[in-house]
């Protein structure tokens, strides 16, 4: 008997060790606002990038640059370059308590998952502020979503997490699978 | 001896959760701007120059993110600071930043990058 209640001692440590810290108070999440636009054109169409992976790693044009975008609202967006539809879901967000993201892309070309594209968060609340370093993973499962933790914020305030897709691809041509897309997430 | 296989257990669940491959990276971001702030001509430069630029210049892997003066580092810093601070700069396979130059590298990006 005093095994058994030892045991489930353990185990419920052991959850507990797992999981985010107490569950109270206000959470966070995206930040509302206008939805995004930026690969819609005038005449009602969209903005849409091909990608090829045999892209992946062609260093060709000396003068381009990186843009990362517009950091946008809500919780989901094009990327920068309107080669992908991406959304984000989390669990319960709150200061100092560990958290996962929930990433998921579509090809803007077929509505196709995006997979293997090994997303990698950036997340910082200003210049100077990123976020801790908690040793996340990125876990992609189904194919197409990708969950990324444990992560965590460290202050209160409006954090910009910035999904890099591809990271691990150059960026030197318009056809690289390599793109970003950045959001707001307001943390109570 | 099932309580201890219970602890051991428990003892390698503990160490599994939340873990990574086992390369562990430093929470080491100092907490305020230093009052010595690194000179970015005699200290971070000379670092980027050996570091970042067999791969942040033009004709290298990242050419698209140059790092190769003042004013394109600045325009970066905020990803400098979280790629460098996350381990993830400079990528795998390429000589690292040893403990000093990193700690040169965050304290001067903490201090939101001067050009001094």
């Amino acid at each position: 008997m005093k095994r058994i209640v030892i045991g489930a001692a353990l185990a419920a440590g052991i959850v507990f060790a797992c999981s985010s810290s107490g569950p109270s108070g206000p959470t966070g999440g995206p930040v509302p606002g206008a939805a995004d636009t930026h690969c819609a054109l005038p005449d009602g169409g969209t903005t849409v990038q091909v990608t090829h992976q045999s892209s992946c790693t062609i260093v060709a044009n000396a003068n381009a640059t990186a843009d990362y975008g517009a950091t946008m609202f809500n919780a989901e967006g094009d990327d920068d370059d309107c080669k992908y539809h991406v959304k984000f879901s989390s669990t319960d967000i709150r200061e100092n308590s560990n958290f996962n993201l929930i990433v998921s892309a579509t090809n803007k070309t077929d509505g196709s998952a995006v997979t293997g594209a090994n997303v990698d968060p950036e997340i910082f609340l200003n210049n100077t502020h990123p976020a801790p370093n908690s040793n996340f993973k990125t876990v992609e499962s189904p194919a197409g979503t990708y969950t990324i933790g444990p992560l965590q914020f460290d202050a209160p305030g409006e954090w910009t997490v910035r999904f890099h897709f591809f990271e691990q691809c150059d960026d030197n041509v318009d056809d690289s699978p390599h793109g970003h897309a950045a959001f707001f997430v307001e943390v109570p | 001896m099932s309580l201890r296989l219970t602890i051991a257990g428990a003892c390698l669940l503990l160490a599994g959760c939340g873990g990574t491959d086992g390369a562990s990276c430093p929470n080491d971001l100092p907490a305020q701007c230093p009052a010595s702030v690194p000179g970015f001509s005699s200290e971070i430069s000379p670092l980027i120059n050996n570091r970042c630029l067999p791969c942040h210049a033009p004709g290298g892997q990242e050419s698209v993110t140059p790092l190769t003066n003042y004013q394109e580092i600045f325009q970066q810093r905020v990803s400098v600071l979280n790629q460098v601070y996350h381990c993830n700069m400079p990528l795998p396979g390429n000589p690292q930043l040893t403990a000093d130059e990193r700690a040169l590298l965050l304290n001067w990006l903490v201090c939101n990058s001067p050009d001094n």
